[in-house]
């Protein structure tokens, strides 16, 4: 008991700190001195020489040595650890089950790990990461307001680099790509414009060459190192010049170094900015380039000084720079800076000049990592809980030895981070194996991440599993730690119901609702898939060729081609219809002016024949009928009914003005579906002017190779300077929706993962309770039920959870796919019974199995065996 | 006299402690250091001194009676053990003989 006049904080903290077997001594001692320096100094001195002699007690012979010392806790640890292992090997079958389903959907989180790591090192490598920035423009053309773009005028750079001083600008430009001739050799390149600033403040090498003059003269181009490699091999190409197809000859002035994998600028070849206004006078590049309307193209990229305030540039772009638009009520623009860091992975912006990711895909990957990590730790969190009433006589002689609540807390908590990392050797094994598929699912994600296992990144993998344990473990630590001493080693049955039977159900049936909403979306997605490939267009796709014409003689190129015996007919296109491309087209009504805008092709008078549209009304192009001037045009169903022209045969003969000439209709077409499955039919108008990109072969051989062989030899002759371009229209069609083939990869193993996971867990549970209930089933069983009633009896509580999962799942999927994502689609395939019912059946007859083998081998056990043993 | 050495404040506490005699405990022994040497130490220090001496094994102590003036709380009473003796004597008779050794200046 503490004396009133005692300070009590001193008195709190000396019976805080000291040891217990000193403390009734040395209170005692204290006290009895307070009340002698009581009498003798008063009550105020008393209590301060309490307070100062409390403070001297701070000594190691009085201090209290906490628990958790480095060495005690060591101890503690290694103690779980041993406990832990000798657990995990006793139950050998569920820690298969955890470690199996753990490991499965960590390859899951692995992945996506991975993929967040390699896309935050983009732009690291630059030395100058923090200070460079890249400006953006968003435009606004007669008040509407278009898409931001990572390109800025050509003129504004020169501009602010003028006006705001200490800081340096370099400016690029993109679309540098076309066969190049270097060493007698022709060979493809993809690169970028730059100018002299090029090697100011990027964090590129330069293997040969001058960085300040490589970039200064009109057509200098530096090439990669690997281009050289491929072309001039081990000769010294400076001073040497290559040629691009669309620029011209251009001199070599250096080699550079290849640039990072992790770098947003990608390049085979730099050419000097400074050519471009020479094409521009050619007329190769537009004249209107360097104008402030043109934000296509070209990228300022500006130097801030870290001790430069970057509110110097910012104020300059929003009150100087929009001051260079003399119609601002017509088109102006407004600037923002990006750090070069930000770039990649980054907002969804447009003309990127190089790889890009947006972050919606990253998010929308995390959390179904996150969704199956979860089904996973489901699984552990429910068969720790079932296992409960063996673990419970445990943690009961654990405490009554006087283990803490922090302690058996401890243990279990220790328990799962094991497990987990146990699953994280075998999940990264799966890692490794599922890597390259990964990265070829992700569109374009080859240029962007290589999922390469560096010691980083293995770090983070430990970290995460180590997370994972501890979630995992959270629910089962607090259960075991809470349990009273008295209350784990009385009998089973007061346990049962504390082990949370309806929450465990709960999360079984969340499980399942995720595995059928996967497997269903699937079966949709490839229903979809199959649909957009057979589906009705309106024109025939098959055994056509579609040959890029590349500025080629239709002509030539035609009567040449007709001679193969393989190609038995051959028509023009402006472009390959069904793969969503479409055109517009102003056109004026002759009646009473009002101007509309449609969607167009151009094609020649055999594209009708050769792709067998159907004409309802009139007549197909003549030949040589709009060789002078376009007089003629046919037109779609929806066109009559768009213009009201009643009838398709009373369309025939109304007069329209395109592009200042009067063109009649003289044909009605049906409505094909020329862009695609997305699209509305518009209204829609053939042309046919001889301007045309595409040569439609139709194909009369069955021999696809020999054809193509002999195609390229014809189109060799023709045209020596391009390499053919050619591709089958059914080939491109599939290409087209290819994204729905990787849509269904992606659900596929999501769904695989999930099914998987749930089906282990399934099994955990259903082993675990036919255990537990032997004794009843012996009892049952000599009392003469039947076996089927007994697998009835024990199966019939899993199989309500499955149809639960499938109740709420099946809405869930249907009314996703339903109204969200197959609503993008105008032309769409429908969800029937039979794509929900197969489902649904797949999934039952997997918890079936599941569930059956388990329940069966039970009802079968003869009863004599369980109930002899006690 | 190897491992026995005896610190000048040890030495202290325990003819404190013998001076005491029956009644020798914390306060008792603070107070008695106090008004020999005329300085005061704080029972900390004391603890220390009096836990290094039982350590090796000079003092040794009991547990006495509750006592109400200490809220209730037993006294814990020191007593010097014959090697503390022992070794109190050898330090004596050390500084004695080493006394002897001086030259009278007399």
């Amino acid at each position: 008991m503490k004396h009133p006049d005692i300070p009590s904080f001193a008195y709190k903290l000396f019976k805080w700190f000291c040891k217990d077997h000193l403390y009734e001594e040395l209170e005692g001692d204290l006290e009895e001195s307070f009340l002698a320096n009581k009498e003798k100094y008063g009550l105020k001195k008393a209590r301060r020489i309490y307070t100062r002699e409390v403070l001297k007690m701070i000594r190691p012979t009085v201090l209290n040595k906490p628990k958790s010392g480095p060495g005690y806790q060591a101890a503690l640890i290694s103690s779980y650890v041993t406990i832990s292992l000798r657990n995990l090997r006793r139950q050998k079958l569920f820690s298969f089950i955890n470690i199996f389903s753990l490991s499965v959907a960590m390859s899951s989180g692995l992945l996506v790990i991975g993929m967040i790591s390699d896309l935050l090192k983009f732009d690291e490598f630059h030395e100058h990461k923090h200070e460079i920035y890249r400006v953006i423009s968003s435009a606004t053309y007669q008040s509407r307001q278009l898409e931001t773009q990572a390109s800025s005028p050509l003129g504004l750079g020169p501009e602010i680099k003028q006006q705001v001083p200490n800081i340096q600008v370099a400016q690029l430009g993109r679309r540098l790509q076309g066969t190049a001739t270097a060493n007698d050799k022709k060979i493809f390149v993809k690169g970028i414009y730059a100018d002299e600033h090029f090697f100011d403040f990027f964090t590129f090498d330069l293997i040969k060459g001058s960085k300040q003059n490589g970039l200064k003269d009109p057509f200098s181009v530096l090439l990669s190192e690997s281009f050289v490699n491929k072309t001039f091999e081990d000769s010294n190409p400076v001073g040497e010049t290559i040629d691009i197809e669309g620029l011209g000859t251009l001199k070599v002035t250096g080699i550079v170094a290849d640039p990072p994998q992790f770098s947003h600028l990608q390049f085979e070849a730099i050419v000097s900015l400074s050519t471009t206004s020479i094409l521009a006078r050619q007329g190769i590049i537009d004249k209107s380039h360097d104008q402030w309307e043109n934000l296509d193209r070209y990228y300022n990229y500006i130097y801030i000084p870290e001790n430069q305030e970057k509110t110097s540039v910012i104020a300059w772009l929003n009150n100087n720079a929009p001051t260079y638009y003399k119609d601002p009520d017509n088109f102006k623009a407004s600037f923002e800076l990006q750090r070069i860091n930000e770039i990649v992975p980054g907002p969804n912006i447009s003309d990127s000049i190089g790889p890009k990711m947006i972050y919606l895909p990253i998010i929308i990957l995390s959390v179904i990592a996150a969704a199956i990590l979860l089904s996973a730790i489901f699984n552990y969190t429910n068969l720790s809980m079932a296992r409960s009433l063996r673990r419970a006589r445990e943690v009961g002689v654990r405490k009554l030895n006087g283990a803490s609540r922090a302690s058996i807390f401890g243990q279990f908590t220790v328990e799962a981070i094991i497990l987990s990392l146990l699953s994280l050797g075998l999940g990264i094994l799966l890692f490794r194996v599922l890597r390259n598929g990964f990265i070829e699912i992700l569109p374009r994600a080859e240029e962007m991440v290589s999922l390469e296992l560096t010691p980083q990144l293995i770090g983070w993998f430990v970290l995460f599993a180590i997370a994972t344990g501890l979630i995992a473990g959270l629910s089962p630590s607090i259960f075991f730690s809470r349990l009273s001493s008295l209350r784990a080693l009385r009998s089973g049955k007061m346990l049962k119901a504390l082990s949370g039977i309806s929450f465990r159900k709960s999360l079984i049936v969340a499980q399942f609702t995720l595995s059928i909403i996967f497997v269903m979306a699937v079966v949709i997605t490839h229903k979809q898939y199959s649909y957009s490939l057979n589906n009705d267009m309106g024109f025939n796709k098959d055994n056509i060729l579609n040959l890029r014409v590349q500025g080629n003689d239709p002509q030539i190129l035609k009567s040449e081609l007709m001679k193969l015996p393989e190609v038995s007919n051959v028509s023009f296109s402006s472009y390959i219809p069904g793969v969503g491309n479409w055109n517009n087209l102003q056109l004026v009504d002759a009646r009473n002016q009002d101007s509309v805008w449609v969607h167009h092709i151009k094609v020649d008078d055999a594209f009708l024949e050769n792709m067998q549209i159907e004409l309802v009304a009139g007549r197909n192009f003549v030949p040589g009928e709009n060789d002078v001037r376009e007089s003629t045009i046919l037109v779609n169903e929806t066109f009559v009914k768009n213009f009201g022209l009643g009838s398709p045969s009373e369309a025939l003969g109304t007069v329209f003005n395109v592009e200042g000439e009067s063109v009649e209709i003289v044909g009605v077409i049906k409505d094909i579906i020329y862009a695609n499955l997305e699209e509305h039919i518009n209204s829609f108008v053939i042309r046919n002017t001889g301007e045309y990109q595409y040569a439609n072969l139709k194909i009369a051989s069955s021999d696809i190779l020999g054809t193509l062989g002999s195609v390229e030899q014809v189109w060799d002759e023709v045209d020596a300077n391009h390499r053919m371009d050619a591709a089958f229209m059914d080939q491109q069609i599939e290409d087209y929706y290819e994204f729905l083939v990787d849509f269904m990869k992606i659900f596929g193993f999501i769904g695989f993962l999930a099914v998987s996971i749930s089906t282990l867990g399934l099994l955990g549970m259903a082993i675990y309770s036919t255990q537990t209930r032997m004794k009843e089933i012996g009892i049952r069983k000599t009392f003469g039920a039947s076996e089927g009633k007994l697998i009835y009896l024990l199966s019939r509580g899993f199989f309500k959870m499955v149809l639960w999962a499938i109740l709420i799942g099946t809405p869930i999927c249907y009314l996703l796919f339903d109204k969200v994502i197959l609503a993008q689609n105008v032309y769409r395939t429908q969800i029937t019974i039979v794509e929900i019912g197969g489902s649904i059946i797949v999934l039952l007859l997997l918890c079936m199995v599941t569930i059956i083998t388990q329940t069966w081998r039970a009802a079968r056990t003869n009863p004599a065996t369980v109930l002899r043993d006690e | 006299m190897k491992g026995t050495n005896l610190g000048e404040f040890q030495e202290i506490v325990m003819l404190s402690i013998l001076i005491l005699d029956e009644n020798a405990y914390g306060v008792t022994i603070q107070e008695e250091i106090d008004r020999r040497m005329g300085r005061s130490i704080s029972r900390g220090a004391l603890h220390t001194a009096l836990t290094r001496l039982e350590e090796k094994g000079f003092i040794s102590s009991d547990y006495g009676e509750p006592t109400s003036e200490r809220g209730g709380r037993r006294k814990r009473y020191y007593e010097v053990t014959n090697k503390g003796l022992a070794t109190l004597q050898e330090a004596k008779e050390l500084r004695e003989g080493m006394w002897d050794l001086i030259p009278k200046l007399t």
